[in-house]
């Protein structure tokens, strides 16, 4: 019995064009709604929201309609003695709000407003003796939080301070049959896990570890006929793995692997015309989550109407730049 | 927010649903509040676990709340007794039972619920095992699950067939399952180790696996999930550390070493290089880029400057000797272990000289590499794809297994079929029309280096509709390379080409010259009708110190003379050619 391939239609009402302004609109008007139930029950990712939000507004070239002294200050608020970042104030640090709080920081060149050596302490005494990073004390490993200590560090200059050889080396082992990689040793691909992992040999300089042309095909094979990407095999298509899949497909050099303009598409159907923001497919809710994403996507795409954005890092490829960092390529 | 419909509602519907927002807000933010002054006042008490769990009943991605439980409870296991403790991280399970039948992807909750079971006095892992069973029964895909699944697994010391023979319960269910075909990936090189074989795994098991599978492409041969598995078993194994080639020149005193895998010269990992069994000290060796980076291939020559904080420089001391015969090592050490070497002799004629590594003729060291199987097998195989795609003519996975069958097979018998049935994959599955042609790109370049006789100098690949020219690296004796009339838009990781002097890229979709950076010998450059339109483009050939000639007719850039004094500038002592002769 042959299983249905998943995926959606396209409404033929669905946007055909980029509603920049409309987006940048929604993102500046979203940190407004401080008493909205959506906005409290979603206090535990402020930080990541955040840096969603303000990218987002990077990317639009709009970001000094952002109030960067009020942001400056809420960061610094959650700074923690151990030097780590909490993702909203009176939270517990975590290396995901950590990372956040440095590309915002980065991102406004004000990371002289915080203790970034107690920052690079923390970071560091979460590696394993096999190399992994615990997100916070309680001991929970993952390859995310392997690219978030070293995306971290990278930023802050100090990528000396860990071991990266067994940082790579954890990373190379939760490696798959089909070249992609998962959360842990022995845990399913997903492409989310494979932009961490590729992004921590960019940053590390050891992409030949991977095998190009098996992962690029099991990358490319995440388009479906809608345009969409998904982010494994038989699952819809989402937004955010225009981000995940595309910027691993760029940083191994295999972008032209899918096609583009019916993915640009797809992306823009996910805008929603009354209120700005992108959904993670047409017709359902936006966020500043896919709404950064969807923009940095397009971004790589080759929309010059938004900002380049740095695939390793999203962030624009502007701020990287001037931090001259150095990245690999395949 | 994934996954949630906007739903266009009456303001009657807006109006009541706001104020059912409001009551809720008001009883999370009060039990919020109480949590966090409860936590700064420490009191880690059973008051607090009742609180918090409010909140993480419905919000379960509050991770700091999880964090709170966890100190509560390694505070209670100070003063409670092992019953009641017992007791209370039984109840614990079932409030995370809750919250998953609610949530089933939410990280936190179920690495709670690792920490439950690491820390209670008796926990009961077949229970575990159980849940894990009764969750991928309502959802085989979830990853949580499967991931604390094997956490379950290792701690009970779930012997691997017993997993081995769960997953193949689900596949059974529905052969569409991406996960069960992963777990068996991990499971089969654990139960059925065999070094010998390229995926560590015996060719037994893999028969089997074969035949498992081709059942599900059989049953559905438009799921992903069991062609996928399918390459998996037809790939290659890792590759040994060896000498692909060593170059030695008396002309220019340097030395080129290509190996099969990447190395980095540096603290752990060094060349040395013995002439006449004495090692040669001090020897400084660099990667085609010239970079910090892994690389397969190592120079060194006389004359190589390296420049530290931009003041100091030391040269190398590459110096071979002249007008004597001699021998020369290059051995690749590890951790002061030595990994491969190799070795020429010079006569007292040979200005250089070059050893590639032997291969056995008549076959194909890149499909050798493919199959961890016997040819008769892949024949079989082979025979019962064919008998499928005469069903599924336009099946795009079909096709594309009997092109990879065909290569690993024999890839000089099946050229031509190999070549039409890509053709026809660019047609059947047109959004990853260019995976193909890079492929079909890679395939030409690997027969050409099969069918070469002897050490290959010169290269014809005109108008092959290339998009790429793969394995530079295994042509870094190539001094004449015919690339015109092709579809190739950069020259990334030609400058492994390390003794090209001609190369003819001419008609192509050049847009820049990087991986030209760097290359010796290179005197001729043909650039005709690309697309180069800035003299930006053409900075890396600054470090091509022998180019000499540079044919750039029919390119953007010839539009503009201030460009083209600008280039000029830019490559002096280059002879520039804006029209075709």
């Amino acid at each position: 019995m042959a299983a249905p391939i998943k995926d959606i239609v396209i409404p033929d009402s669905a946007p055909t064009s980029l509603m920049l302004q409309k987006h940048a609109d929604y993102i500046a008007a979203y940190g407004n709604r401080k008493d909205d139930y959506e906005y409290i029950m979603t206090e535990f990712l402020r930080m990541n929201g955040m840096y969603w939000g303000l990218t987002a507004m990077a990317l639009a070239g709009q970001l000094d309609r952002m109030d960067k002294s009020e942001v400056v200050d809420f960061i610094h608020k959650c700074q923690h003695e151990s030097g780590g970042f909490s993702c909203s104030i009176g939270h517990d640090p975590h290396l995901l709000s950590t990372l956040s709080a440095v590309q915002i920081l980065t991102l406004f060149d004000a990371l002289d407003s915080v203790d970034t050596a107690a920052t690079v302490k923390w970071v560091k005494s979460l590696q394993q003796p096999d190399g992994s990073f615990f997100g916070d004390r309680w001991g929970e490993v993952d390859s995310r939080f392997s690219f978030v200590a070293v995306a971290c560090l990278a930023l802050l200059k100090s990528l000396d301070q860990v071991d990266v050889d067994k940082a790579v080396e954890f990373v190379l082992s939760c490696m798959n049959f089909d070249g992609a990689f998962g959360c842990r040793p022995g845990s399913e691909s997903h492409s989310g896990q494979v932009y961490c992992c590729v992004g921590l040999l960019s940053i590390t300089g050891r992409l030949h570890h991977v095998n190009a042309d098996q992962l690029g095909w099991w990358l490319c094979e995440r388009q479906l006929p809608s345009g969409g990407l998904n982010g494994r095999p038989e699952k819809l298509p989402d937004v955010c793995y225009s981000w995940w899949v595309l910027s691993s497909l760029k940083i191994i050099d295999r972008l032209h692997w899918i096609d583009k303009e019916k993915l640009v598409s797809f992306i823009l159907a996910c805008q929603d015309e009354e209120t700005g923001g992108f959904a993670d497919r047409p017709g359902d809710m936006v966020d500043p989550f896919h709404t950064v994403f969807g923009l940095a996507g397009l971004s790589l795409l080759g929309d010059t109407s938004v900002q380049p954005v740095n695939p390793v890092f999203c962030m624009p490829e502007a701020v990287i730049r001037k931090l001259n960092i150095q990245l690999q390529y395949l | 927010m994934h996954g949630r419909l906007k739903v266009k509602s009456t303001a009657e519907q807006l109006e009541a649903k706001k104020k059912e927002r409001e009551k809720k807000l008001q009883l999370y933010n009060a039990a919020t509040s109480k949590i966090i002054s409860k936590k700064k006042n420490g009191e880690l008490d059973e008051e607090l676990l009742l609180v918090s769990a409010e909140v993480l009943a419905v919000n379960p991605d509050f991770y700091t709340l999880w964090n709170y439980r966890k100190e509560t409870f390694l505070e209670l296991q100070k003063t409670k007794s092992k019953e009641e403790l017992q007791k209370m991280f039984l109840s614990e399970l079932i409030f995370l039972e809750s919250c998953l039948r609610v949530n089933h992807k939410s990280y936190g909750t179920w690495h709670h619920r690792c920490f439950v079971m690491d820390t209670m006095p008796e926990p009961d892992w077949n229970r575990e095992l159980e849940l894990c069973n009764d969750f991928l029964k309502y959802d085989e895909r979830n990853f949580h699950c499967w991931d604390y699944r094997r956490f379950v697994v290792k701690r009970a010391n779930v012997p691997p067939e017993a997993e081995l023979k769960f997953s193949l319960s689900k596949i059974n269910n529905n052969f569409s399952n991406y996960s069960s075909w992963h777990y068996r990936s991990k499971l089969l090189p654990v139960l059925y180790p065999d070094p010998k074989q390229p995926m560590g795994v015996s060719e037994e098991a893999l028969l089997k696996e074969y035949e498992l599978v081709q059942n599900g492409f059989f049953t559905d041969p438009d799921d992903q999930s069991n062609w996928f598995y399918h390459r998996w078993l037809m790939g290659r194994g890792e590759q040994v550390q060896g000498v692909n080639c060593f170059i030695v020149s008396r002309l220019d005193n340097s030395a080129i070493v290509s190996f099969t895998k990447h190395i980095k010269v540096g603290k752990a990992t060094d060349i040395v290089l013995e002439i006449n069994n004495t090692r040669q000290e001090h020897l400084t060796w660099h990667n085609p880029d010239r970079s910090s980076l892994f690389s397969t291939m190592w120079i060194s020559f006389d004359g190589y400057l390296i420049f530290s904080l931009n003041i100091n420089y030391i040269t190398n001391d590459l110096c071979l000797p002249k007008n004597e015969e001699c021998s020369i090592r290059a051995t690749l050490i590890e951790n002061d272990a030595a990994i491969c070497s190799s070795c020429l002799h010079l006569d007292v004629s040979d200005d250089s000289k070059s050893v590639t590594s032997s291969r056995p003729s008549g076959s194909s060291q890149f499909s050798q590499e493919l199959s961890a199987l016997k040819s008769d097998v892949l024949q079989q195989e082979l025979q019962s794809i064919l008998e499928l795609m005469e069903m599924e003519t336009d099946n795009k996975w079909v096709v594309l297994t009997v092109v990879l069958l065909m290569k690993a097979l024999d890839p000089f018998k099946y050229e031509m079929e190999i070549m039409n049935n890509l053709d026809r994959l660019e047609a059947l599955d047109f959004k990853r029309v260019n995976y193909y042609k890079d492929l079909r790109s890679k395939f030409l370049v690997e027969n050409l280096i099969d069918t070469s006789e002897g050490d290959i100098k010169s290269v014809d690949l005109k108008g092959k509709k290339l998009t790429k020219l793969y394995h530079t690296e295994l042509l870094p004796l190539v001094t004449v390379l015919d690339l015109s009339d092709n579809h190739v838009q950069e020259a990334k990781y030609f400058n492994h080409l390390q003794s090209l002097v001609e190369l003819n890229l001419s008609t192509n979709g050049v847009q820049n010259c990087e991986g030209l950076q760097h290359l010796p010998k290179l005197e001729k450059l043909l650039l005709r009708d690309n697309r180069l339109s800035s003299p930006l483009s053409f900075q890396p050939l600054q470090s091509c110190p022998k180019l000499k000639h540079l044919n750039i007719s029919g390119n953007p850039i010839c539009e503009s003379e201030d460009l083209i004094e600008q280039l000029r500038e830019l490559l002096t002592g280059v002879e520039i050619i804006l029209k075709s002769s």
